[in-house]
């Protein structure tokens, strides 16, 4: 597995990767309406309405994805809402991949019982069930936008750093690091600039996915009220804003849904073909 | 082969006692008071004092971690703050409920999942294949809960074919009645449930049989004139069923602890329903213990699926020999 990941073979440009093709066009247009959503939102997302005429309109040319309970325009909550889960799974994926990519190459390149100590702790992360720990940390102490960030890339990082651990333990007993060694670098400098820049590659393939994992999860954290917390909107809360008036109000929770998958989808598009374009068969 | 069992059954052990003594330590450390909700002015200080004393909750930290050791050890969990009930009978019941939705979501999958895969598989780079690839990432792009409320808003409000949560209606009597009125309440919790899986299934599968199809063997047996079906169901088939098993250890977590989400959205009265309650009511003894479930489920399960690779895989037994 780990000599597959030091062949990367460019065989397909992206003129004949579809699925690369998708996933960049979908997430261009959509990283486009969130980062400009002061300039695509046609409303203040936390502005309310007249309470007497505002709430609750269907879909027309004045509110095009109609209003909430509040008389708020969904299209925009929508839009500055994508902004923030975007940035928050995109702040998740880089943290957990940074950490994930020193710990696993500090392990393998100290190895002994240094290693087996870090591997033993990574073990016990692993084993600590994923969903518990968000539910009660975040329910118990006070739910932000940056403690989320915190909590959820605690939990990603594991599957990053033995990915890399496994890595540096074959490029380790290479000449050029032998090499290094013989010319006395210190250890940081040899972990730094020769064995990580070499497997970073094949980890940077893997964000994509990752970012659309915690897209999910996050939403369905702000889903159930653990997550971002109201009246911040994100797509999770404005689905869940929308679940009480399902019957009558169906646009409220329906439009940031299709958002939710559309990125989702996008992401997963760019990193499957990601992985095509490197013929990478990661695990 | 005996000897590393028994060492992997020893890390397992520690494991589950390293998670549970800082599961412990997070949840006393968090704000908040269980007792909390009995501070009210018509409640005297004494009786909060008394109930505080009846949890167990005045003593030393250090002496309620060494009772709650002892109790888990004998798979007591001690009283439910919220419920006023043994943990260890609210958790059984829930964790019943849960069994029923999660057994038939990962059946469900299974078949579908490998059907879906070895079709894939065996049509490489045609159109079906490409559908059928395109059709599984959407598949687990798409949110469950929002899948979930979209789901019963057309079927159980607009159509009103299928209830919209709960387990059973509230007068069925026994009977085939009542297995007709639950496996109504399965439909679509199972189908969402199932769904990503699926997706995760059928990728699986498809890699296995492209792998198996392209080795040696298989050739011989092409070139023996062997019948498609027959090299199909006989030789690749089986290998590519193989690594499928060793999976069934890794779906444990999600056998036992249920589906967070589907459970809440759905009303079902299950293990991770009862777990979202509990810490939001801050009942630290069924929190504990769903989270104990939830540490042993997602170890032994990884021990199992070591175990069975090796069952499974005669050259992995033979290596570990040497």
């Amino acid at each position: 597995m780990s000599t597959l990941s030091l062949t990367i073979n460019y065989t397909t440009t992206f003129r004949d990767n579809w699925q690369l093709q998708t996933g960049v066009i979908i997430l261009f247009v959509l990283i486009v309406l969130t980062i400009g959503a002061n300039i695509f939102a046609t409303y203040d997302p936390d502005a309310q309405g007249d309470l007497l005429q505002d709430r609750y309109l269907s879909p027309s040319t004045s509110h095009i994805f109609g209003t909430d309970k509040f008389g708020r325009d969904v299209f925009s909550r929508v839009l500055y809402g994508g902004r923030l889960s975007l940035m928050l799974a995109i702040s998740v994926v880089v943290l957990s991949l940074i950490f994930g990519l020193l710990y696993g190459g500090v392990a393998a390149y100290a190895g002994g019982w240094i290693d087996t100590a870090m591997m033993r702790l990574l073990d016990f992360w692993l084993a600590f069930p994923a969903i518990f720990l968000i539910m009660t940390v975040v329910a118990l102490f006070r739910p932000s936008p940056a403690s989320l960030v915190i909590i959820l890339s605690a939990i990603g990082w594991m599957e990053t750093a033995r990915f890399v651990r496994a890595d540096v333990l074959t490029l380790k007993n290479q000449e050029f690091i032998i090499a290094a060694q013989c010319l006395g670098y210190h250890p940081l400098r040899i972990l730094l600039h020769h064995l990580l820049p070499n497997c970073w590659a094949p980890v940077l393939a893997t964000a994509p996915l990752k970012v659309a994992e915690m897209i999910l999860l996050e939403s369905s954290l702000s889903f159930l009220g653990i997550g971002i917390q109201p009246p911040l909107a994100s797509w999770g809360t404005i689905i869940n804003d929308g679940r009480v008036a399902l019957f009558d109000a169906w646009w409220i929770s329906l439009f940031p849904g299709v958002f939710i998958m559309l990125t989702v989808i996008g992401f997963n598009f760019l990193g499957e073909g990601l992985r095509r374009k490197s013929k990478l068969n990661s695990r | 082969m005996i000897a590393f069992i028994s060492k992997r059954i020893v890390i397992s052990l520690v494991l589950i006692l390293a998670v549970m003594t800082f599961s412990f330590v997070l949840m006393h450390m968090a704000p908040g008071d269980p007792t909390a909700m009995y501070i009210r002015p018509e409640i005297a200080p004494k009786v909060v004092e008394s109930i505080r004393h009846q949890f167990g909750l005045d003593q030393s930290l250090w002496q309620q971690y060494v009772r709650w050791i002892k109790e888990c050890s004998q798979f007591e969990f001690g009283t439910s703050f919220t419920h006023l009930r043994p943990v260890r009978a609210i958790l059984t019941e829930a964790l019943r409920n849960t069994l029923q939705l999660t057994l038939i979501a990962f059946l469900f999958q299974m078949v579908i999942g490998i059907l879906l895969g070895i079709y894939a598989a065996i049509k490489e780079h045609s159109w079906q294949d490409q559908a059928i690839q395109s059709g599984l990432l959407i598949l687990y792009s798409i949110p469950g809960f929002w899948l979930a409320l979209l789901a019963i808003t057309l079927f159980s409000l607009k159509l009103g074919w299928l209830p919209s949560g709960q387990m059973q209606a509230i007068n069925t009597s026994g009977g085939w009645h009542l297995w007709l009125n639950r496996i109504q309440h399965m439909i679509l919790p199972v189908i969402i449930l199932s769904m990503p899986f699926i997706a995760y299934t059928a990728r699986f599968m498809r890699e296995s049989v492209l792998r198996i199809l392209k080795q040696d063997y298989i050739r011989t047996a092409f070139s023996y004139g062997l019948p498609k079906r027959r090299i199909l169901g006989r030789y690749v088939l089986k290998n590519a069923l193989m690594p499928q098993v060793t999976l069934i250890g890794l779906y444990l977590p999600f056998l036992f602890g249920g589906a967070v989400v589907i459970e809440h959205i759905f009303a079902w009265p299950g293990v991770g329903r009862i777990t979202v309650n509990a810490i939001f009511s801050h009942d630290f003894p069924l929190i504990l213990a769903s989270n104990f479930i939830a540490t042993v489920t997602v170890v032994v399960g990884n021990l199992i699926s070591d175990m069975l690779y090796a069952v499974v895989d005669p050259r992995i037994r033979h290596q570990s020999h040497a």
